[in-house]
């Protein structure tokens, strides 16, 4: 018999909790669309190494905040509903259908916490210290039917429950160069990673088959479970899943490196372009609690023989055996992960002195779902303000975004987001990319 | 540096659009519990036994075995506790520690024969960690030389104890010589109507005899190796056992027939002489508790069991006695429902008290006697009614909203059985039954009419759906009662064997809907 420690909850509570901290943040910061070709800020421009402020001088750039949150299939806002203050149930009644045979959630938050920006001369020299959250998760939409209608609808088929899932947070100590050459801009960023908390499935392979018969279960699994200091496995009855992605001032552990790349320039009077390679590199993750779970097995469970319990005062207990079904072993073993490199291609025309219009193309390389972005975007320039507009397609989904750069002072407050209808409700669309930030320029 | 400074309906929008930006946060920020109960509905195996009647007995601790014999043929044996006994619980080691005063130059040491039968005559005995000390004393005022020889007894090598002695005088009044502690171990000692005799020549310094004053012989213990002789009749209480046959635990009526059930008696004797096991009663007792006494000639007459010879010592002889419907009333009372034998023996060690029949034991010596009903699986059932009553706990399953049970049995027996389960509340009020309309019929297997051996299994598959308006009598129970129906070919009168490949295999799972 089943109990009711099985019915009542799967513990992957902790990873829907970093999902909610994605939207609770994504009206405030990142895939940053906007800020491609953004050319009138008195800071470093995250998409574009190359960028060179205007003025010469210090800037100081303050904390900021920036959250992307991208979304294939069903939205969460679709099936996370809320049946009491603060507290949400999982319902997919209304979307089962909408679910695709692969579906993705890509969340990313990046928090800027410090940065110092110099120009003399031609050079800009930047340093930067801030925190970055990354996670993706592609998953089946047996895995959600599996949820919602149970296994009795597909008995005597194969559910293929894989899921290919990666979330990790490290620190970010980076030192960029850019220099105004006349003709072109060029610009690079080192960085120095260290690693805080990681969780990755790379091609996870879980099928479930039930047998017509008396519903024996069979299970092929293929799993690898990378973890840095976030979960803990002894059986689908005993697991943690305890994804702690903040701490700002870690250093010193799980270290990696990664640079950006960037050149930008004019063709003319009226005509520029930019190209940008960020976040090339990866992390190690060797610190103490870095364990590789692997489960490679095809297993099943058939039902428990009686004989096994006639001279025994044990409950016969079916769950205990379920529960076995899936095992997995664990070893010390360091990794590494690649970050979610992006590419960005960006072209732009100034019409008048007050009007920019331009074009870009964005790739954002998160583990599983790379996500492609092109679109186009205009800037109207009104005294020393900006405002903008931006129409893009992110995976094919239309996105309406505005921006503002705000001159008040010495303070710049820079803001942006991709999609309007994502600041009203980031978890009712398919993207949602915002970012502030807040510089003073001495 | 240019630094900003104007403010407009422009600016006033710009930052209107930082404010949503941070403002506008999803309602999910604030979750605070989020609910990943499942509700869908899951089909899951629960049960898959494939059980065989040895397969069960070896799963089961008790009294029973079950045997097979070479055309796959069972028998159950319920046994009963072993009775063993060994030498030593039953010729205890004697501990000595009074001193023996030598009272003579040629003076008799008695064997301490009070531990054997009254008739007991030594022939001759191993000594087992045995010691000796001596005490000799004069009050002659000059040195004494001293031989002490005891004729009975002969070193591993034969050699006969023979042991010399000086008192030196030191001019005190008595001169005394205690000698260090000497190991007998396995020396022999030869029986001399059941005496050994020490002798002692003593001599002043002048060479002439003289007698001491005194003479302690100590031994620290009493104990044998091996001894041999004449032990005369014994008799002991075997303690008496139960057998206690499980073959109707669980019987509510109709009938069992077994054909040719019998009781063995197994014995194991290493002692060197007859031992004869005399029953004094042999009771079956009944399901509704009545007794019939076994009657036949091992009753009368008793079995006397092997020995191993002179020549055989360190030996077991085993024999083995059978209470079958040729020499016993068991037949005609184990169909009774026999659901326990006691036994009342008692050991006779030779019973024919016969003082030409040397025997012997050693220290390892022992005798253990095994009683078991061997109950040949042969046989037929009519009518017969089984229930037995289980606890159950649902306790923590208020998720369940239906469940439905698939049962696939199949049964390799040469018996068609009926199943109905009835679930029960902690009063003992029945609340529900698994099978509503009718009890669960599996059918017997086709069965060979010439051989009597199963061909093909009967198979029979059911549902078992428990809806949301009967779900809670499942949840809600604490007992289960089955009642299980048994009968064999032909209205139960054709006896067959079971065999060893015969199975029920019995395959269960179900399907749960969770409610939410």
């Amino acid at each position: 018999m089943i109990k009711k420690e099985l019915l009542k909850s799967f513990r992957f509570g902790s990873f829907v909790l970093v999902m909610l901290l994605s939207i609770c943040s994504s009206t405030l910061f990142s895939q940053d669309l906007h800020w491609i070709g953004l050319d009138n800020i008195d800071q470093s421009n995250p998409l574009d190494p190359s960028y060179v402020k205007v003025d010469s001088g210090f800037t100081l750039v303050l904390p900021g905040l920036s959250a992307t949150l991208v979304q294939d299939g069903p939205v969460l806002g679709d099936y996370f509903k809320e049946t009491d203050l603060g507290v949400f149930k999982l319902d997919f009644t209304d979307v089962i259908n909408d679910f695709d045979g692969e579906n993705g959630l890509g969340a990313e938050i990046a928090i800027p916490l410090i940065e110092l920006d110099w120009r003399k001369g031609k050079g800009m020299i930047s340093l930067s210290y801030g925190l970055r959250v990354m996670s993706d998760l592609v998953y089946q939409k047996d895995l959600i039917n599996l949820f919602h209608f149970g296994n009795v609808p597909f008995i005597g088929e194969t559910m293929n429950l894989g899921i290919d899932a990666s979330a990790f947070s490290y620190t970010e100590l980076a030192l960029g160069y850019s220099r105004d050459m006349g003709f072109i801009n060029v610009g690079a960023r080192v960085k120095l990673l260290s690693g805080i908390e990681d969780l990755s499935i790379a091609d996870g392979k879980l099928d479930l088959y039930t047998d017509p018969d008396i519903y024996q279960l069979e299970v092929d699994s293929d799993i690898i479970i990378n973890s840095s200091g976030s979960f803990d496995y002894n059986g689908l009855d005993d697991f943690s899943l305890d994804f702690n992605p903040v701490n700002y001032f870690q250093f010193g552990k799980n270290m990696g490196f990664a640079f950006d790349l960037g050149i930008s320039g004019d063709l003319g009077d009226k005509f520029s372009y930019q190209l940008a390679a960020l976040d090339i590199g990866s992390i190690s993750w060797d610190g103490d609690s870095t364990f590789v779970y692997t489960s490679q097995d095809q297993t099943s469970f058939e039902g428990l023989d009686l004989l096994d319990f006639f001279d025994d005062e044990q409950d016969i207990v079916v769950e205990d055996s379920l529960y076995q079904i899936l095992e997995f072993e664990k070893e010390s073993i360091s990794y590494s992960t690649d970050l979610y490199k992006k590419f960005i291609i960006g072209v732009n025309y100034q019409i008048t002195d007050a009007i920019d219009l331009g074009g870009f193309y964005h790739i954002n390389q998160y583990s599983k779902s790379p996500i492609s972005s092109f679109g186009i975007s205009s800037k109207y320039k009104f005294r020393n303000q900006t405002a903008s507009l931006l129409i893009a397609a992110v995976n094919g989904n239309p996105v309406v975004g505005l921006g503002t750069v705000l001159n008040l002072g010495p303070v710049q407050l820079i803001a942006t987001t991709d999609n309007v209808l994502g600041v009203l409700g980031p978890d009712k669309v398919k993207y949602s990319s915002s970012r502030v930030g807040l510089n003073v320029s001495f | 540096m240019n630094h900003r400074s104007s403010f407009s309906f422009f600016s006033g929008f710009c930052l209107l659009i930082s404010v949503l930006l941070v403002s506008g946060c999803s309602d999910i920020s604030s979750t605070e519990e989020v609910d990943v109960a499942l509700n869908g509905e899951y089909a899951i195996p629960l049960v898959q036994t494939e059980a065989r009647i040895l397969e069960i007995a070896e799963s089961v601790s008790g009294n029973s075995v079950v045997k097979v014999d070479p055309d796959g043929k069972l028998t159950v044996f319920y046994t009963a506790p072993p009775v063993q006994k060994f030498a030593n619980e039953i010729f205890e080691s004697v501990e000595i520690s009074i001193p023996l005063f030598i009272q003579d130059t040629v003076a008799p040491i008695e064997f301490p024969v009070e531990v054997f039968p009254t008739n007991f005559q030594l022939d001759r005995a191993v000594f087992s960690d045995v010691s000796i000390r001596w005490q000799f004393m004069t009050t002659l005022e000059e040195n004494v030389t001293l031989n002490v020889t005891i004729p009975e007894l002969n070193d591993p090598n034969g050699v006969v104890y023979s042991r010399d002695y000086v008192l030196n005088y030191q001019g005190e009044a008595e001169t005394i010589l205690d000698t260090e502690q000497e190991s007998l171990d396995l020396w022999e000692v030869i029986g001399n109507n059941n005496e050994v005799f020490v002798n002692y020549d003593a001599r002043n310094e002048a060479g002439e005899r003289i007698e001491l004053d005194r003479i302690v012989l100590n031994f620290n213990r009493l104990d044998f190796e091996y001894i041999e002789g004449f032990f005369g009749r014994e008799e002991e209480q075997v303690d008496g056992e139960v057998i206690t046959v499980g073959v109707y635990s669980t019987w509510l009526s109709g009938g069992l027939w077994f054909e040719n059930p019998k009781v063995r008696i197994e014995g194991e004797n290493a002692f060197g002489f007859p031992v004869e096991a005399q029953f004094n009663s042999v009771d079956f007792t009944t399901v509704d508790g009545q007794t019939f006494p076994m009657t036949g000639d091992l009753i009368d007459n008793g079995v006397l069991f092997k020995h191993p010879t002179l020549a055989e010592v360190g030996e077991v002889k085993l024999d083995t006695f059978f209470f079958t419907d040729e020499n016993s009333n068991i037949q005609e009372i184990f169909n009774n429902k026999v659901t326990s034998v006691s036994f009342d023996i008692d050991a006779i060690a030779n019973p024919d008290d016969d003082p030409n029949v040397t025997g012997f034991m050693t220290k390892q010596s022992y005798y253990k006697v095994v009683t078991n009903v061997e109950l040949p699986l042969f046989g037929y059932a009519n009518d017969l009614r089984l229930a037995d009553t289980f606890d159950i706990d649902f306790d923590g399953y208020d998720k369940l909203e239906s469940a439905e049970f698939k049962l696939i049995m199949e049964n390799d027996f040469p018996f068609d059985v009926t199943v109905q389960g009835f679930l029960m509340d902690e009063n003992n009020n029945i609340t529900d039954s698994l099978f509503t309309e009718e009890r669960f019929f599996l059918p017997a297997a086709d069965i060979d009419a010439v051989t009597g051996i199963a061909t093909s299994a009967g198979e029979e598959t059911a549902f078992i759906p428990f809806d949301a308006s009967r779900i809670n009598n499942v949840t809600d129970a604490s007992k289960v009662a089955f009642l299980v129906g048994l009968e064999s070919l032909n209205n139960g009168e054709v006896p067959l064997w079971i065999y060893e490949d015969y199975a029920l295999k019995l395959r269960l799972g179900a399907k749960i809907k969770l409610n939410d």
